[in-house]
Protein backbone atom coordinates (compact mmCIF):
# COMPACT_ATOMS: atom_id res chain seq x y z
CA UNK A 1 0.00 0.00 0.00
CA UNK A 2 -0.72 2.38 -1.51
CA UNK A 3 -1.18 1.25 -5.09
CA UNK A 4 -0.18 3.75 -7.74
CA UNK A 5 -3.08 4.74 -9.99
CA UNK A 6 -3.07 7.35 -12.72
CA UNK A 7 -5.87 9.35 -14.30
CA UNK A 8 -5.99 9.60 -18.07
CA UNK A 9 -5.33 13.11 -19.31
CA UNK A 10 -5.17 13.45 -23.08
CA UNK A 11 -3.93 11.32 -25.95
CA UNK A 12 -0.81 13.50 -26.08
CA UNK A 13 0.57 11.66 -23.06
CA UNK A 14 -0.53 8.18 -24.09
CA UNK A 15 3.03 6.96 -24.59
CA UNK A 16 3.86 7.59 -20.94
CA UNK A 17 1.46 5.31 -19.12
CA UNK A 18 4.19 2.66 -19.08
CA UNK A 19 6.75 5.10 -17.70
CA UNK A 20 8.93 4.82 -15.67
CA UNK A 21 8.18 1.10 -15.60
CA UNK A 22 5.83 -1.17 -17.45
CA UNK A 23 4.07 -2.21 -14.28
CA UNK A 24 4.26 1.11 -12.42
CA UNK A 25 0.51 1.79 -12.40
CA UNK A 26 -1.99 -0.62 -10.97
CA UNK A 27 -4.72 1.06 -12.95
CA UNK A 28 -5.98 4.01 -14.92
CA UNK A 29 -9.04 6.16 -14.36
CA UNK A 30 -10.93 7.43 -17.39
CA UNK A 31 -13.53 10.15 -17.34
CA UNK A 32 -16.88 9.27 -18.87
CA UNK A 33 -16.84 12.26 -21.20
CA UNK A 34 -13.59 11.03 -22.74
CA UNK A 35 -15.02 7.51 -23.03
CA UNK A 36 -18.10 8.94 -24.66
CA UNK A 37 -16.11 11.20 -26.96
CA UNK A 38 -13.36 8.82 -28.08
CA UNK A 39 -14.13 5.19 -27.30
CA UNK A 40 -12.17 3.94 -30.31
CA UNK A 41 -9.10 5.90 -29.33
CA UNK A 42 -9.29 4.62 -25.77
CA UNK A 43 -9.81 1.09 -27.00
CA UNK A 44 -6.61 1.41 -29.03
CA UNK A 45 -4.91 2.78 -25.96
CA UNK A 46 -6.05 -0.16 -23.83
CA UNK A 47 -5.10 -2.70 -26.46
CA UNK A 48 -1.87 -1.24 -27.68
CA UNK A 49 -0.36 1.36 -25.41
CA UNK A 50 -0.46 0.09 -21.87
CA UNK A 51 0.47 -3.00 -19.95
CA UNK A 52 -2.34 -5.45 -20.78
CA UNK A 53 -2.62 -6.28 -17.08
CA UNK A 54 -3.44 -2.68 -16.21
CA UNK A 55 -6.79 -2.25 -14.58
CA UNK A 56 -9.15 0.60 -15.33
CA UNK A 57 -12.13 2.37 -13.87
CA UNK A 58 -14.52 4.78 -15.59
CA UNK A 59 -15.70 7.77 -13.60
CA UNK A 60 -19.30 8.21 -14.79
CA UNK A 61 -19.18 11.94 -13.90
CA UNK A 62 -22.80 12.00 -12.78
CA UNK A 63 -22.05 15.06 -10.64
CA UNK A 64 -21.85 17.05 -13.88
CA UNK A 65 -25.63 17.34 -14.05
CA UNK A 66 -25.98 19.01 -10.65
CA UNK A 67 -24.20 22.21 -11.58
CA UNK A 68 -25.12 25.37 -13.42
CA UNK A 69 -25.43 24.26 -17.06
CA UNK A 70 -22.80 26.82 -18.04
CA UNK A 71 -20.20 24.44 -16.62
CA UNK A 72 -21.09 21.75 -19.14
CA UNK A 73 -21.59 24.09 -22.07
CA UNK A 74 -19.35 25.06 -24.93
CA UNK A 75 -18.53 28.57 -26.17
CA UNK A 76 -21.82 28.66 -28.11
CA UNK A 77 -23.84 27.95 -25.01
CA UNK A 78 -24.74 24.41 -26.10
CA UNK A 79 -24.13 21.33 -23.97
CA UNK A 80 -20.70 19.91 -24.86
CA UNK A 81 -21.18 17.03 -27.26
CA UNK A 82 -19.44 14.46 -25.05
CA UNK A 83 -21.70 15.37 -22.11
CA UNK A 84 -24.72 15.43 -24.41
CA UNK A 85 -24.01 11.83 -25.37
CA UNK A 86 -23.95 10.91 -21.69
CA UNK A 87 -27.37 12.49 -21.23
CA UNK A 88 -28.79 10.19 -23.87
CA UNK A 89 -26.99 7.19 -22.41
CA UNK A 90 -27.97 7.80 -18.80
CA UNK A 91 -31.62 8.36 -19.56
CA UNK A 92 -34.62 10.40 -18.58
CA UNK A 93 -33.64 11.18 -15.00
CA UNK A 94 -30.92 13.52 -16.32
CA UNK A 95 -32.20 14.08 -19.84
CA UNK A 96 -35.54 15.54 -18.88
CA UNK A 97 -34.38 18.35 -16.62
CA UNK A 98 -31.29 19.25 -18.61
CA UNK A 99 -32.40 18.90 -22.20
CA UNK A 100 -36.10 19.18 -21.62
CA UNK A 101 -36.23 21.99 -19.09
CA UNK A 102 -32.80 23.59 -19.45
CA UNK A 103 -31.93 23.30 -15.76
CA UNK A 104 -29.58 21.22 -13.60
CA UNK A 105 -30.75 18.29 -11.50
CA UNK A 106 -32.48 18.93 -8.24
CA UNK A 107 -33.44 16.42 -5.53
CA UNK A 108 -37.04 16.20 -6.76
CA UNK A 109 -35.82 14.55 -9.96
CA UNK A 110 -35.13 11.45 -7.87
CA UNK A 111 -38.72 11.00 -6.66
CA UNK A 112 -39.63 8.58 -9.43
CA UNK A 113 -38.12 5.25 -8.40
CA UNK A 114 -38.37 3.77 -11.86
CA UNK A 115 -36.35 6.64 -13.25
CA UNK A 116 -33.74 6.13 -10.54
CA UNK A 117 -33.54 2.41 -11.35
CA UNK A 118 -33.15 3.17 -15.06
CA UNK A 119 -30.46 5.75 -14.26
CA UNK A 120 -28.45 3.38 -12.06
CA UNK A 121 -28.67 0.57 -14.60
CA UNK A 122 -27.71 2.84 -17.51
CA UNK A 123 -24.73 4.33 -15.69
CA UNK A 124 -23.41 0.89 -14.78
CA UNK A 125 -24.04 -0.54 -18.24
CA UNK A 126 -22.25 2.38 -19.85
CA UNK A 127 -19.15 1.55 -17.86
CA UNK A 128 -19.26 -2.15 -18.55
CA UNK A 129 -20.12 -1.87 -22.24
CA UNK A 130 -18.59 1.22 -23.78
CA UNK A 131 -14.92 0.31 -23.83
CA UNK A 132 -15.62 -3.41 -24.00
CA UNK A 133 -17.55 -2.92 -27.23
CA UNK A 134 -14.96 -0.49 -28.55
CA UNK A 135 -12.15 -2.99 -27.94
CA UNK A 136 -14.06 -5.76 -29.71
CA UNK A 137 -14.52 -3.51 -32.73
CA UNK A 138 -10.94 -2.26 -32.79
CA UNK A 139 -8.50 -3.47 -35.44
CA UNK A 140 -6.18 -4.73 -32.68
CA UNK A 141 -8.89 -7.11 -31.48
CA UNK A 142 -7.76 -9.70 -33.99
CA UNK A 143 -4.59 -10.12 -31.92
CA UNK A 144 -6.47 -10.97 -28.76
CA UNK A 145 -6.64 -14.48 -27.44
CA UNK A 146 -10.15 -15.67 -26.78
CA UNK A 147 -12.14 -13.14 -24.81
CA UNK A 148 -9.11 -11.22 -23.61
CA UNK A 149 -10.94 -7.93 -23.53
CA UNK A 150 -9.94 -5.58 -20.75
CA UNK A 151 -13.01 -4.95 -18.64
CA UNK A 152 -13.37 -2.35 -15.88
CA UNK A 153 -11.85 -3.30 -12.55
CA UNK A 154 -14.92 -1.97 -10.77
CA UNK A 155 -18.10 -0.16 -11.71
CA UNK A 156 -18.85 3.11 -9.99
CA UNK A 157 -22.36 3.81 -8.80
CA UNK A 158 -23.88 7.10 -9.88
CA UNK A 159 -22.87 9.77 -7.43
CA UNK A 160 -23.68 13.29 -6.41
CA UNK A 161 -21.43 16.11 -5.25
CA UNK A 162 -21.78 17.09 -1.62
CA UNK A 163 -20.84 20.31 0.05
CA UNK A 164 -21.61 21.62 3.51
CA UNK A 165 -24.37 23.99 2.43
CA UNK A 166 -26.43 21.46 0.47
CA UNK A 167 -25.46 17.94 1.46
CA UNK A 168 -28.55 17.31 3.49
CA UNK A 169 -30.70 18.12 0.46
CA UNK A 170 -28.89 15.54 -1.65
CA UNK A 171 -28.91 12.81 1.00
CA UNK A 172 -32.16 11.20 -0.06
CA UNK A 173 -31.32 11.09 -3.79
CA UNK A 174 -27.97 9.43 -3.02
CA UNK A 175 -29.68 6.96 -0.65
CA UNK A 176 -32.16 6.12 -3.39
CA UNK A 177 -29.30 5.42 -5.78
CA UNK A 178 -27.80 3.00 -3.29
CA UNK A 179 -31.17 1.36 -2.60
CA UNK A 180 -31.71 0.88 -6.31
CA UNK A 181 -28.27 -0.67 -6.61
CA UNK A 182 -28.93 -3.11 -3.79
CA UNK A 183 -32.08 -4.35 -5.57
CA UNK A 184 -30.54 -4.28 -9.03
CA UNK A 185 -30.48 -7.39 -11.16
CA UNK A 186 -26.80 -7.46 -12.03
CA UNK A 187 -27.08 -10.02 -14.76
CA UNK A 188 -25.32 -8.86 -17.87
CA UNK A 189 -23.05 -6.39 -16.16
CA UNK A 190 -20.05 -8.73 -16.54
CA UNK A 191 -18.19 -7.03 -13.72
CA UNK A 192 -18.62 -8.11 -10.14
CA UNK A 193 -16.92 -5.38 -8.22
CA UNK A 194 -18.80 -2.20 -7.39
CA UNK A 195 -17.50 0.98 -5.89
CA UNK A 196 -19.17 4.07 -4.57
CA UNK A 197 -17.82 7.51 -5.42
CA UNK A 198 -17.53 10.07 -2.62
CA UNK A 199 -17.16 13.51 -4.16
CA UNK A 200 -17.20 16.32 -1.62
CA UNK A 201 -16.08 19.82 -0.88
CA UNK A 202 -13.32 20.20 1.71
CA UNK A 203 -15.68 21.85 4.16
CA UNK A 204 -17.20 18.42 4.84
CA UNK A 205 -13.89 17.02 6.07
CA UNK A 206 -14.22 16.62 9.81
CA UNK A 207 -18.01 16.76 9.73
CA UNK A 208 -18.83 13.76 11.87
CA UNK A 209 -22.49 13.50 10.92
CA UNK A 210 -21.60 13.40 7.24
CA UNK A 211 -18.79 10.91 7.77
CA UNK A 212 -21.02 8.51 9.69
CA UNK A 213 -23.76 8.81 7.09
CA UNK A 214 -21.31 7.93 4.32
CA UNK A 215 -19.88 4.99 6.26
CA UNK A 216 -23.36 3.60 6.98
CA UNK A 217 -24.37 3.93 3.37
CA UNK A 218 -21.27 2.09 2.21
CA UNK A 219 -21.85 -0.74 4.68
CA UNK A 220 -25.53 -1.13 3.84
CA UNK A 221 -24.94 -1.11 0.10
CA UNK A 222 -22.39 -3.91 0.17
CA UNK A 223 -20.04 -2.16 -2.26
CA UNK A 224 -16.50 -3.50 -2.26
CA UNK A 225 -14.82 -0.13 -2.25
CA UNK A 226 -14.99 3.55 -3.05
CA UNK A 227 -13.17 6.33 -4.80
CA UNK A 228 -12.76 9.69 -3.09
CA UNK A 229 -12.45 13.13 -4.66
CA UNK A 230 -12.21 16.21 -2.46
CA UNK A 231 -12.94 19.24 -4.60
CA UNK A 232 -9.85 21.31 -5.46
CA UNK A 233 -7.96 19.92 -2.48
CA UNK A 234 -4.35 20.97 -2.82
CA UNK A 235 -2.53 19.04 -0.11
CA UNK A 236 0.41 21.44 -0.42
CA UNK A 237 -1.62 24.35 0.86
CA UNK A 238 -4.47 22.76 2.83
CA UNK A 239 -4.98 23.66 6.48
CA UNK A 240 -4.01 21.26 9.23
CA UNK A 241 -7.69 20.80 10.13
CA UNK A 242 -8.59 19.78 6.58
CA UNK A 243 -5.56 17.47 6.32
CA UNK A 244 -6.58 15.80 9.58
CA UNK A 245 -10.17 15.69 8.37
CA UNK A 246 -9.03 13.83 5.26
CA UNK A 247 -6.95 11.41 7.30
CA UNK A 248 -9.88 10.74 9.67
CA UNK A 249 -12.39 10.27 6.84
CA UNK A 250 -10.09 7.74 5.22
CA UNK A 251 -9.60 5.88 8.52
CA UNK A 252 -13.32 5.73 9.11
CA UNK A 253 -14.07 4.34 5.68
CA UNK A 254 -11.25 1.79 5.80
CA UNK A 255 -12.64 0.69 9.14
CA UNK A 256 -15.63 -0.78 7.31
CA UNK A 257 -13.72 -3.97 6.75
CA UNK A 258 -10.16 -5.11 6.02
CA UNK A 259 -10.82 -5.65 2.34
CA UNK A 260 -12.58 -2.37 1.67
CA UNK A 261 -10.72 -0.52 -1.06
CA UNK A 262 -10.44 3.24 -1.12
CA UNK A 263 -8.74 5.14 -3.92
CA UNK A 264 -8.05 8.86 -3.86
CA UNK A 265 -8.74 10.00 -7.41
CA UNK A 266 -6.69 13.19 -7.06
CA UNK A 267 -4.05 12.85 -4.38
CA UNK A 268 -0.55 14.06 -3.64
CA UNK A 269 2.24 13.09 -1.30
CA UNK A 270 0.18 13.61 1.86
CA UNK A 271 -2.26 10.96 0.67
CA UNK A 272 0.66 8.66 -0.05
CA UNK A 273 2.16 9.34 3.40
CA UNK A 274 -1.01 8.50 5.33
CA UNK A 275 -1.25 5.31 3.29
CA UNK A 276 2.31 4.09 3.81
CA UNK A 277 3.17 0.48 4.63
CA UNK A 278 2.79 1.06 8.36
CA UNK A 279 -0.58 2.72 7.76
CA UNK A 280 -1.88 0.08 5.38
CA UNK A 281 -4.97 -0.61 7.46
CA UNK A 282 -6.03 3.00 7.85
CA UNK A 283 -4.90 4.74 4.68
CA UNK A 284 -5.91 4.75 1.05
CA UNK A 285 -5.44 1.47 -0.78
CA UNK A 286 -4.64 3.49 -3.89
CA UNK A 287 -3.77 7.05 -4.83
CA UNK A 288 -4.24 8.46 -8.32
CA UNK A 289 -2.95 11.57 -10.02
CA UNK A 290 -2.77 12.81 -13.56
CA UNK A 291 0.23 12.93 -15.87
CA UNK A 292 2.00 15.95 -14.37
CA UNK A 293 -1.19 17.44 -12.94
CA UNK A 294 -4.28 16.20 -11.16
CA UNK A 295 -2.98 15.91 -7.61
CA UNK A 296 -5.95 18.14 -6.99
CA UNK A 297 -8.83 18.90 -9.28
CA UNK A 298 -11.89 21.12 -9.21
CA UNK A 299 -15.30 19.57 -9.58
CA UNK A 300 -16.21 22.47 -11.84
CA UNK A 301 -15.56 23.27 -14.60
CA UNK A 302 -16.41 19.78 -15.80
CA UNK A 303 -13.44 18.39 -17.68
CA UNK A 304 -10.82 20.34 -19.60
CA UNK A 305 -7.94 22.45 -18.38
CA UNK A 306 -4.50 22.98 -19.86
CA UNK A 307 -1.70 21.63 -17.70
CA UNK A 308 1.38 23.81 -17.33
CA UNK A 309 4.78 22.17 -17.39
CA UNK A 310 6.54 22.50 -14.03
CA UNK A 311 9.54 20.89 -12.39
CA UNK A 312 8.73 18.44 -9.62
CA UNK A 313 11.07 18.90 -6.69
CA UNK A 314 11.13 15.67 -4.75
CA UNK A 315 12.41 17.26 -1.54
CA UNK A 316 9.37 19.51 -1.31
CA UNK A 317 6.97 17.08 -3.01
CA UNK A 318 5.73 19.98 -5.04
CA UNK A 319 5.65 21.09 -8.65
CA UNK A 320 7.57 24.30 -9.09
CA UNK A 321 7.33 26.84 -11.83
CA UNK A 322 10.54 26.74 -13.79
CA UNK A 323 11.53 30.24 -12.63
CA UNK A 324 11.11 29.16 -9.00
CA UNK A 325 13.21 26.07 -9.58
CA UNK A 326 15.99 28.19 -11.11
CA UNK A 327 15.82 30.62 -8.22
CA UNK A 328 16.03 27.93 -5.56
CA UNK A 329 18.72 25.88 -7.29
CA UNK A 330 20.82 28.98 -7.98
CA UNK A 331 20.52 30.00 -4.34
CA UNK A 332 21.90 26.66 -3.22
CA UNK A 333 24.56 26.49 -5.93
CA UNK A 334 23.01 23.36 -7.42
CA UNK A 335 23.38 24.61 -10.96
CA UNK A 336 27.16 24.89 -10.74
CA UNK A 337 27.74 21.51 -12.30
CA UNK A 338 25.86 18.46 -13.48
CA UNK A 339 27.37 16.36 -10.69
CA UNK A 340 26.17 18.80 -8.03
CA UNK A 341 22.72 18.87 -9.63
CA UNK A 342 22.42 15.11 -9.70
CA UNK A 343 23.60 14.79 -6.10
CA UNK A 344 21.40 17.54 -4.73
CA UNK A 345 18.33 17.76 -6.94
CA UNK A 346 17.72 14.72 -9.09
CA UNK A 347 19.53 11.75 -10.52
CA UNK A 348 16.66 10.30 -12.55
CA UNK A 349 17.26 9.07 -16.12
CA UNK A 350 15.38 12.05 -17.56
CA UNK A 351 17.51 14.60 -15.73
CA UNK A 352 20.70 12.72 -16.60
CA UNK A 353 19.77 12.60 -20.25
CA UNK A 354 18.62 16.22 -20.36
CA UNK A 355 21.68 17.64 -18.62
CA UNK A 356 24.07 15.36 -20.48
CA UNK A 357 26.95 16.31 -18.20
CA UNK A 358 26.30 20.07 -18.33
CA UNK A 359 24.11 21.82 -15.75
CA UNK A 360 23.46 24.63 -18.24
CA UNK A 361 21.13 22.22 -19.98
CA UNK A 362 18.67 22.56 -17.13
CA UNK A 363 17.27 25.36 -19.31
CA UNK A 364 15.61 22.59 -21.31
CA UNK A 365 13.01 22.29 -18.54
CA UNK A 366 11.93 25.86 -19.16
CA UNK A 367 11.93 26.46 -22.90
CA UNK A 368 8.76 28.17 -24.05
CA UNK A 369 7.36 29.55 -27.27
CA UNK A 370 5.27 32.64 -27.76
CA UNK A 371 1.73 32.44 -29.06
CA UNK A 372 -0.67 35.27 -29.67
CA UNK A 373 -4.14 34.69 -28.26
CA UNK A 374 -7.34 36.65 -28.08
CA UNK A 375 -8.11 37.92 -24.61
CA UNK A 376 -10.46 40.60 -23.37
CA UNK A 377 -11.04 42.23 -26.71
CA UNK A 378 -7.35 42.37 -27.58
CA UNK A 379 -4.47 40.17 -28.60
CA UNK A 380 -1.88 39.22 -26.02
CA UNK A 381 1.27 37.17 -26.29
CA UNK A 382 1.43 34.18 -23.99
CA UNK A 383 4.31 31.83 -23.32
CA UNK A 384 3.66 28.10 -23.54
CA UNK A 385 6.17 25.33 -22.86
CA UNK A 386 7.41 23.56 -25.96
CA UNK A 387 6.46 19.93 -26.47
CA UNK A 388 10.06 18.90 -25.69
CA UNK A 389 9.92 20.76 -22.37
CA UNK A 390 6.53 19.25 -21.56
CA UNK A 391 7.79 15.74 -22.14
CA UNK A 392 10.90 16.31 -20.02
CA UNK A 393 8.85 17.69 -17.13
CA UNK A 394 6.33 14.86 -17.49
CA UNK A 395 8.89 12.06 -17.53
CA UNK A 396 10.80 13.54 -14.60
CA UNK A 397 7.51 13.93 -12.67
CA UNK A 398 6.38 10.37 -13.29
CA UNK A 399 9.74 9.01 -12.25
CA UNK A 400 9.65 10.97 -8.99
CA UNK A 401 6.08 9.93 -8.24
CA UNK A 402 7.12 6.33 -8.72
CA UNK A 403 9.88 6.90 -6.17
CA UNK A 404 7.40 8.38 -3.70
CA UNK A 405 5.16 5.33 -3.86
CA UNK A 406 8.20 3.08 -3.49
CA UNK A 407 9.35 5.02 -0.42
CA UNK A 408 5.90 4.82 1.15
CA UNK A 409 5.81 1.08 0.59
CA UNK A 410 9.32 0.38 1.85
CA UNK A 411 10.21 2.89 4.55
CA UNK A 412 8.91 3.20 8.08
CA UNK A 413 6.81 6.16 9.19
CA UNK A 414 9.73 7.39 11.28
CA UNK A 415 11.98 7.36 8.26
CA UNK A 416 9.46 9.22 6.13
CA UNK A 417 8.93 11.87 8.79
CA UNK A 418 12.68 12.26 9.35
CA UNK A 419 13.21 12.90 5.67
CA UNK A 420 10.71 15.75 5.74
CA UNK A 421 12.22 17.20 8.90
CA UNK A 422 15.67 17.12 7.31
CA UNK A 423 14.33 18.93 4.25
CA UNK A 424 12.78 21.63 6.41
CA UNK A 425 16.10 22.11 8.17
CA UNK A 426 18.02 22.27 4.91
CA UNK A 427 15.70 24.64 3.05
CA UNK A 428 14.06 27.04 5.44
CA UNK A 429 17.10 29.14 6.33
CA UNK A 430 18.02 29.75 2.73
CA UNK A 431 14.72 30.08 0.96
CA UNK A 432 12.28 30.87 3.75
CA UNK A 433 9.70 29.19 5.91
CA UNK A 434 6.91 29.52 3.35
CA UNK A 435 8.63 27.24 0.87
CA UNK A 436 8.55 24.32 3.29
CA UNK A 437 5.19 25.19 4.80
CA UNK A 438 3.53 22.16 3.26
CA UNK A 439 5.96 19.79 4.96
CA UNK A 440 5.35 21.46 8.33
CA UNK A 441 1.60 21.15 7.89
CA UNK A 442 1.84 17.49 6.97
CA UNK A 443 4.03 16.67 9.95
CA UNK A 444 1.60 18.43 12.28
CA UNK A 445 -1.42 16.81 10.69
CA UNK A 446 0.09 13.34 10.98
CA UNK A 447 1.76 13.65 14.37
CA UNK A 448 -0.86 15.77 16.07
CA UNK B 1 0.46 50.31 1.70
CA UNK B 2 1.68 53.11 -0.50
CA UNK B 3 1.12 56.48 1.12
CA UNK B 4 2.09 58.92 -1.56
CA UNK B 5 -0.14 60.73 -3.99
CA UNK B 6 -1.59 58.28 -6.49
CA UNK B 7 -2.17 59.18 -10.11
CA UNK B 8 -4.86 57.52 -12.19
CA UNK B 9 -2.60 56.72 -15.12
CA UNK B 10 -2.99 53.63 -17.25
CA UNK B 11 -0.01 51.34 -17.00
CA UNK B 12 0.79 51.49 -20.70
CA UNK B 13 1.18 55.27 -20.42
CA UNK B 14 3.83 54.82 -17.78
CA UNK B 15 5.54 52.27 -19.97
CA UNK B 16 5.46 54.71 -22.90
CA UNK B 17 6.91 57.52 -20.78
CA UNK B 18 9.73 55.36 -19.53
CA UNK B 19 10.34 53.92 -22.96
CA UNK B 20 10.83 57.38 -24.45
CA UNK B 21 12.99 58.52 -21.55
CA UNK B 22 15.35 55.56 -21.88
CA UNK B 23 15.55 55.75 -25.64
CA UNK B 24 16.59 59.39 -25.42
CA UNK B 25 19.43 58.29 -23.18
CA UNK B 26 20.68 55.82 -25.80
CA UNK B 27 19.39 52.64 -24.23
CA UNK B 28 18.13 49.93 -26.54
CA UNK B 29 14.63 49.43 -25.16
CA UNK B 30 12.13 46.64 -25.71
CA UNK B 31 8.67 45.95 -24.36
CA UNK B 32 7.08 42.70 -23.21
CA UNK B 33 10.12 40.49 -23.41
CA UNK B 34 9.37 36.86 -22.44
CA UNK B 35 11.22 35.53 -19.44
CA UNK B 36 10.51 32.11 -17.94
CA UNK B 37 6.79 32.08 -18.44
CA UNK B 38 6.11 35.77 -17.89
CA UNK B 39 6.91 39.01 -19.68
CA UNK B 40 9.13 41.83 -18.58
CA UNK B 41 7.38 45.17 -19.07
CA UNK B 42 10.56 46.89 -20.24
CA UNK B 43 14.08 45.71 -20.93
CA UNK B 44 16.77 48.31 -21.38
CA UNK B 45 20.27 47.51 -22.58
CA UNK B 46 23.32 49.71 -22.55
CA UNK B 47 26.79 48.41 -23.25
CA UNK B 48 26.81 45.01 -21.54
CA UNK B 49 24.26 45.86 -18.86
CA UNK B 50 20.76 44.47 -18.95
CA UNK B 51 18.04 46.25 -16.97
CA UNK B 52 14.61 44.71 -16.31
CA UNK B 53 11.86 47.12 -15.31
CA UNK B 54 8.45 46.13 -13.97
CA UNK B 55 5.85 48.87 -14.21
CA UNK B 56 2.95 48.86 -11.75
CA UNK B 57 0.16 51.30 -10.96
CA UNK B 58 -0.39 49.62 -7.62
CA UNK B 59 0.09 46.16 -6.05
CA UNK B 60 3.84 46.54 -5.70
CA UNK B 61 4.00 43.19 -3.93
CA UNK B 62 2.98 41.47 -7.14
CA UNK B 63 5.64 43.46 -8.97
CA UNK B 64 8.29 42.30 -6.49
CA UNK B 65 7.30 38.69 -7.20
CA UNK B 66 7.65 39.34 -10.91
CA UNK B 67 11.04 40.97 -10.35
CA UNK B 68 12.31 37.88 -8.57
CA UNK B 69 12.09 35.89 -11.77
CA UNK B 70 14.34 38.44 -13.46
CA UNK B 71 17.17 37.76 -11.00
CA UNK B 72 18.26 34.89 -13.22
CA UNK B 73 18.80 37.17 -16.23
CA UNK B 74 19.14 40.87 -15.35
CA UNK B 75 22.08 42.85 -14.01
CA UNK B 76 19.84 45.50 -12.53
CA UNK B 77 16.17 45.27 -11.65
CA UNK B 78 13.78 48.17 -11.23
CA UNK B 79 10.23 48.76 -10.22
CA UNK B 80 8.50 51.81 -11.73
CA UNK B 81 5.38 53.35 -10.17
CA UNK B 82 3.30 56.54 -10.46
CA UNK B 83 3.96 57.53 -6.86
CA UNK B 84 5.33 60.75 -5.44
CA UNK B 85 6.09 59.22 -2.05
CA UNK B 86 6.54 55.45 -1.73
CA UNK B 87 5.81 53.77 1.58
CA UNK B 88 8.55 52.73 3.98
CA UNK B 89 7.42 49.13 3.63
CA UNK B 90 8.04 49.25 -0.11
CA UNK B 91 11.41 50.91 0.36
CA UNK B 92 12.44 48.30 2.92
CA UNK B 93 11.42 45.48 0.61
CA UNK B 94 13.41 46.98 -2.25
CA UNK B 95 16.41 47.25 0.07
CA UNK B 96 16.07 43.56 0.96
CA UNK B 97 16.18 42.47 -2.67
CA UNK B 98 18.46 45.17 -4.02
CA UNK B 99 15.93 46.44 -6.55
CA UNK B 100 15.70 50.02 -7.66
CA UNK B 101 12.68 52.31 -7.78
CA UNK B 102 11.74 54.79 -10.49
CA UNK B 103 8.90 57.21 -9.84
CA UNK B 104 6.89 58.48 -12.80
CA UNK B 105 4.66 61.43 -11.93
CA UNK B 106 3.04 63.83 -14.40
CA UNK B 107 5.32 62.62 -17.17
CA UNK B 108 8.46 63.26 -15.11
CA UNK B 109 10.92 60.54 -14.18
CA UNK B 110 12.68 60.45 -10.84
CA UNK B 111 15.28 57.88 -9.83
CA UNK B 112 14.21 57.32 -6.22
CA UNK B 113 16.54 54.44 -5.47
CA UNK B 114 19.30 52.91 -7.56
CA UNK B 115 19.34 49.14 -7.98
CA UNK B 116 22.26 47.14 -6.66
CA UNK B 117 24.07 44.90 -9.09
CA UNK B 118 22.32 41.54 -9.14
CA UNK B 119 24.79 38.72 -8.51
CA UNK B 120 22.30 35.90 -9.05
CA UNK B 121 22.39 35.87 -12.85
CA UNK B 122 22.54 32.35 -14.17
CA UNK B 123 24.44 32.55 -17.43
CA UNK B 124 22.62 29.77 -19.32
CA UNK B 125 19.27 31.44 -18.60
CA UNK B 126 20.69 34.82 -19.53
CA UNK B 127 21.71 33.33 -22.88
CA UNK B 128 18.16 32.05 -23.47
CA UNK B 129 16.80 35.45 -22.47
CA UNK B 130 19.08 37.32 -24.86
CA UNK B 131 18.01 35.01 -27.67
CA UNK B 132 14.35 35.71 -26.91
CA UNK B 133 15.08 39.38 -26.66
CA UNK B 134 16.47 39.43 -30.16
CA UNK B 135 13.21 38.02 -31.50
CA UNK B 136 11.18 40.87 -30.00
CA UNK B 137 10.65 43.62 -32.54
CA UNK B 138 11.96 46.98 -31.34
CA UNK B 139 9.03 49.37 -31.17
Amino acid sequence: MPDHWITFGTFKEQDYYRYPADNEYKGIVFNANMVSHAPGGLAGFLLGKINPKSLYIIDPMTHAFQHNLGHIGNSKGEIKSSIDKLLTTYGSLVENPIRGEGRPLNPKDFEDNKRVDEFVRNVLEFQTESLTKAQKEHEYAKYLLGDDINRPYALLLPYLYFKQSTWELWKTPQEKIFQSFVQLNREGLEVERFFAAIVISADLLGEEEFTEWVADLLVQSGVEGAVLWVDDFDENSASIDYLRGLRDLVRRIRNINDDFELINLHGGYFSILISSAENRETGFTGVAHGPEFGEFRSVIPVGGGIPVAKFYLMDLHARLKYKEAVRIFSKFGWLESADVFHQSVCDCPTCREALDGDSANFVKFGISESKKIQRGGGVVTMEYPTSVTRVLCLKHYLYKKGEEFKMANELSNDQLMSMMEATIGRYQESIGLDEVGNLRQWLKAING
Amino acid sequence: MVTGKKRNVPEHKLVDTLFGYLQLRDYRVLREVPNMGQSVDLVAIKNRWVYCIEVKISDWRRAIEQCRAHEAVADLIYLAMPESKPSQELVNTLETYGYGLILVVDGKIKMFRRAKRNRLVWKPQRKVFMTKLNTVVDA
